[in-house]
């Protein structure tokens, strides 16, 4: 067997090669568990939570990594897909699911003190311009919000917003510039 | 590497072997209650406990997947061809094995005993249902908890046979098979001894990498 460089991977070859190579599920979450944590913590404020949702959507990639289509978008807007069906799916029912988990045999995980600060603290030189984005207006901010908050690609966004792409685009780019022109200099440092 | 939740990571790779590739070095473990070591945050189902019925419902999955031992097994791991001990003659190493005995898994009766610069330990071959299987155990630094793993003889031969706990970690390598270390983006060999055994203790996030022939499997190490 051919050794593969996972860190030079792309995202897409990492689920294509996790079938034959576990460890490949092991960079993609790498990859992306820094945003898909800070996706849930942004919004469920629990890092307990965040810890929780965090698993079933990684369970629920790693079930369904073969039948990722690059055709179709991004790894990571197909993550994030996953992340915000689950989160949705939460609210409504009040609890998070566990059956990606229970069917994969991964059992209950301890979330560890240490785990629950690194959470916790993952936004938080972030928080001060969240609280900027009700000042934009408001194709500004449903884009920025998209974009950046909700982890959302700019065709999904486009699609949404019955716009084309390079408008999205430019929407983000001048609702960040504005965000950052409105910024306290002590986020800076 | 994973610098927030190691655990799900871990969970995960081990989740991806067992959802795409079936199978998995199956372990159980003994704890006195005297050991002053911290729990474990996150494990495995099987690797969780060291129950009988555990390392029964390990045994059943191991059978499921197994296509059955052959008379190789000392040619593949050379430790097989010292003198078996009486079990007995090992106390902490029997308390490990013996919490791990279970219905349907005999009793150890003996074991080849070998020895590392952290660790005592002993291999023992069981058949379980006309199926050949292997198991390691180790105890740790402090003597104070052990830990077994058993395989299929086929499976053990094709990836060898991991053991962990928290930074610690014995295999059971076969013949010709390698052992790497991966640190902080630094990766070093570790020594093979005679036995087929290597072993160490890691004080930071590290990710072990055992070949043999074509295979390749990892196992992530927390301290």
């Amino acid at each position: 067997m051919a050794r593969v460089n996972l860190s030079k991977a792309t995202d897409a070859a990492l689920l294509r090669l996790t079938p034959e190579n576990a460890e490949a599920f092991g960079v993609f979450y790498e990859r992306f568990e820094r945003d898909v944590l800070a996706f849930f913590w942004r919004r469920t404020r629990r890092a307990d939570l965040a810890a929780d949702l965090a698993g079933e959507v990684f369970a629920k990639a790693l079930e369904s990594a073969v039948h990722f289509d690059p055709e179709r978008g991004s790894a990571r807007a197909w993550l994030f897909g996953i992340a915000r069906h689950e989160l949705a799916d939460a609210w409504e029912r009040g609890s998070v699911e566990n059956r990606a988990r229970e069917r994969l045999g991964i059992g209950p995980l301890v979330v560890s003190d240490e785990t629950m600060e690194r959470i916790e603290q993952l936004d938080a030189a972030n928080s001060g311009v969240l609280d900027l984005l009700d000042e934009l207006p408001g194709d500004q901010r449903v884009a920025v919000n998209g974009r950046v908050v909700d982890e959302r690609d700019y065709r999904e966004l486009a699609r949404s917003l019955s716009c084309s792409q390079s408008v999205v685009r430019q929407r983000v780019r001048r609702g960040l510039s504005a965000l950052r022109e409105r910024l306290p200099t002590t986020l800076y440092r | 590497m994973s610098d927030i939740y190691p655990q799900l990571r871990g969970a995960l790779v081990e989740a991806a072997h067992r959802h795409y590739q079936g199978t998995e070095p199956i372990t159980a473990r003994a704890r006195s209650r005297s050991s002053s070591r911290p729990k474990l945050h996150s494990l495995p189902p099987l690797v969780r406990g060291g129950s009988a019925a555990g390392l029964a419902a390990a045994v059943a999955a191991a059978l499921l997947f197994s296509a059955g031992g052959g008379p190789t097994a000392a040619q593949a791991f050379p430790i097989l061809t010292s003198p078996a001990t009486e079990i007995s003659s090992h106390p902490a190493l029997a308390n490990a094995f013996h919490a791990a005995s279970a219905d349907g898994v005999p009793a150890f009766q003996s074991i080849h005993a070998f020895s590392t610069p952290n660790y005592t330990g002993g291999v023992s071959q069981v058949t379980v249902g006309g199926v050949s299987m292997i198991c390691v155990g180790f105890t740790n630094r402090d003597g104070g908890s052990g830990r077994v793993g058993c395989s299929t003889t086929a499976t053990a031969e094709q990836r060898g046979i991991v053991l962990t706990d928290d930074g610690e970690f014995v295999v059971l390598v076969p013949a010709g098979g390698s052992v790497d270390l991966t640190t902080g983006g630094v990766t070093t060999a570790v020594p093979v001894d005679s036995d087929g055994v290597a072993s160490g203790v890691v004080d930071q996030n590290a990710t072990l990498t055992i070949h043999v022939g074509n295979s390749v499997t990892t196992q992530q190490l927390a301290p």
